[in-house]
């Protein structure tokens, strides 16, 4: 355990994307609990200001603060990504599981459907699945938690039938151990390495097709703010205003890359091959 | 021989698959398109005579060999929002799609390939972080934020192109590549950087291989071994991504084509989304999943012709 900390206090990866992921939940946190101006306050006489001492990031063409929306906005950023990522986790691999335990035909079924959904490009599903459900931050969530299950599933399926053939599993099921026991002291120990690497590029992924979707409109819905919604209307003014489209673009590459970092970190230190 | 037929009726099974969850999905909520087209306050009796019309009164089996037998004929339905036949439409916007996409994997492949190769040979511990810092920037700035910053450093700053540079192709061949180009590079960029990371992890490992260490006791020169020995082997499994570069250059592209206006698939794709015109996403969405089959089994049989060891015998060697 000591040892995998000092391991990871010196990857670079790990700790450059840990610090970038920290500060944008420093801001977030500041959002929620207040930021310094109100994000929806329109005042027309500070219409289109420049980054200065009163506007940290200028103000919009509506002279709302774009430091205070940008904070309001980074808790929808995280929680689609979190909440989505985290559903897909626990229904991959529960898929997964079933998968690697149950019959061959049971088996091949539900490989073939996973190996289906990845033949449809995952946004364009995404956006399948808003166009029939509609938009809003829980149809966005569903839709990019359904997109992410394969990845789980791919890497639990394999895990399971790597470990189930080994004696330790069969022993254990002929000593009459219960089946969800020898998962959870086997089989989950085994797969926990991958799946930990594989949360955090998934994270990422969400992350950008949140901020995809949201930009085309097809995501998180206004008054509700989002980073790719506020791009899409810094877009209209970029030559007036850059400053709005370049924050707002700085903050969620940064979170998208700090997650990639921190996957690729996590990969070194927890010497992960197959993800 | 066998193999082929093999992958063609794994990838005939998968389309039809395809076919049967994007019929599936949309028949959730079956009568919503022809409810939009009458309007709210439609008379029950008018309602019921377009359910027949379109077939709607049937039971889901009959209804999805009714679609199905209409897309091998090509007939993909009717928009709702342009009243045309959906595959019109598509073939009307492809040409743009097509060549926004293929410039992209122009550039991936122009560009990653050799990246990937230069990293791994001057792959010290001190460059090689730097390349994974900038290839993981390269793959986590979103394709429309780099878009913006393209418009403002080429566009805006440097006057090299229009800042909205859609043009059709009747105005002139050269006008025409050059308006695409800041949006294929906006496309392109996440995955030459996939692509230039997989290069180069892949050179390394064949670097590490007993045959290389044999070449240079014999005194071939680096130069030699990198580009008649390593090359040739690390490229093949560079051929699996592929696949994947080629659907995120589709995904991108219905993003760019948005953010820049130029009218391709993935614009008719948003469009139709907006508007609720159901058959178009329904047509598009099943398009673009069959190419992307028809593309992975290429890339198989590409697979297996460059590597023989593959399709030998039950499968090759996974």
């Amino acid at each position: 355990m000591r040892q995998t900390w000092s391991k990871a206090l010196t990857n670079p990866y790990f700790v450059i994307g840990s610090v970038m992921i920290a500060l944008l939940l420093i801001l977030m946190a500041w959002g929620m609990a207040g930021p310094p101006h109100d994000p929806n306050f329109i005042d027309m006489s500070q219409s289109s200001q420049p980054p200065g001492p009163q506007h940290w990031f200028g103000t919009d063409t509506l002279g709302r603060d774009v430091f205070s929306r940008v904070l309001a906005a980074a808790k929808n950023a995280f929680g689609t990504g979190l909440l989505s990522t985290v559903i897909s986790l626990f229904l991959g691999c529960l898929l997964g599981l079933i998968s690697g335990f149950s019959r061959p035909a049971a088996d091949a079924l539900l490989t073939r459907m996973m190996d289906v959904m990845r033949c449809i490009p995952n946004l364009l599903f995404a956006m399948m699945l808003i166009a029939l459900f509609g938009a809003g931050f829980f149809n966005t969530v569903a839709a990019i938690c359904f997109i992410n299950i394969p990845n789980f599933y791919r890497i639990t399926r394999g895990s399971v039938l790597q470990i189930k053939s080994r004696e330790y599993v069969t022993w254990a099921r002929l000593a009459g151990i219960p089946f969800w026991r020898t998962v959870l002291t086997h089989i989950l120990p085994n797969i926990l390495s991958p799946i930990i690497v594989m949360t955090s590029m998934t994270m990422a992924q969400a992350v950008l097709t949140e901020t995809s979707l949201s930009y085309l409109g097809l995501g998180i819905q206004p008054p509700d703010p989002s980073w790719g919604q506020m791009l899409a209307d810094a877009q209209r003014n970029i030559l007036t205003a850059p400053w709005e489209a370049l924050s707002v673009g700085v903050c969620i590459s940064l979170l998208v890359l700090g997650f990639n970092l921190l996957g690729d970190g996590l990969r070194d230190i927890l010497d992960v091959r197959n993800v | 021989m066998h193999y082929a037929l093999n992958k063609l009726l794994q990838a005939a099974l998968t389309i039809f698959l395809v076919s049967l969850i994007i019929f599936l999905l949309f028949q959730i909520i079956p009568g919503e398109p022809i409810l939009s087209r009458v309007g709210d306050a439609a008379d029950p009796a008018l309602e019921e005579a377009l359910r027949i019309q379109y077939g709607l009164d049937k039971p889901a089996p009959e209804r999805y060999l009714v679609w199905i037998r209409g897309v091998f004929r090509g007939d993909l339905g009717v928009s709702i929002r342009f009243d045309r036949p959906v595959s019109a439409l598509i073939l009307e916007r492809l040409p743009n799609t097509m060549a926004l996409s293929s410039m992209a994997l122009v550039m991936i492949i122009a560009f990653g390939l050799p990246l990937g190769i230069a990293a791994a040979r001057f792959s010290r511990d001190a460059r090689g972080i730097v390349f994974n810092l900038f290839t993981q920037i390269g793959t986590s700035i979103p394709s429309f934020f780099l878009a913006i910053l393209l418009l403002l450093l080429f566009s805006v700053r440097l006057g090299w192109f229009d800042v909205m540079g859609h043009v059709s192709p009747e105005q002139g061949m050269f006008p025409f590549l050059k308006g695409l180009f800041l949006p294929a590079l906006a496309v392109a960029v996440a995955s030459m950087a996939t692509l230039a990371r997989y290069t180069r992890s892949s050179v390394l490992e064949q670097l590490s291989m007993d045959y290389v260490r044999t070449a240079r006791n014999k005194g071939v020169t680096q130069r030699r071994i990198l580009y008649g020995h390593v090359l040739r082997n690390a490229l093949i499994p560079i051929l699996t991504i592929l696949g994947i570069l080629v659907t995120n250059v589709l995904s991108g592209a219905i993003v760019i084509e948005s953010a820049f206006s130029i009218p391709g698939l993935g614009s008719l794709l948003h469009g139709g989304i907006k508007n609720r015109d159901l058959p178009l996403v329904q047509g598009i969405s099943l398009y673009i999943s069959a190419v992307v089959v028809a593309m992975f089994y290429l890339i198989d049989i590409l697979y297996s012709v460059v590597d023989p060891r593959v399709g030998e015998g039950r499968g090759g060697k996974q």
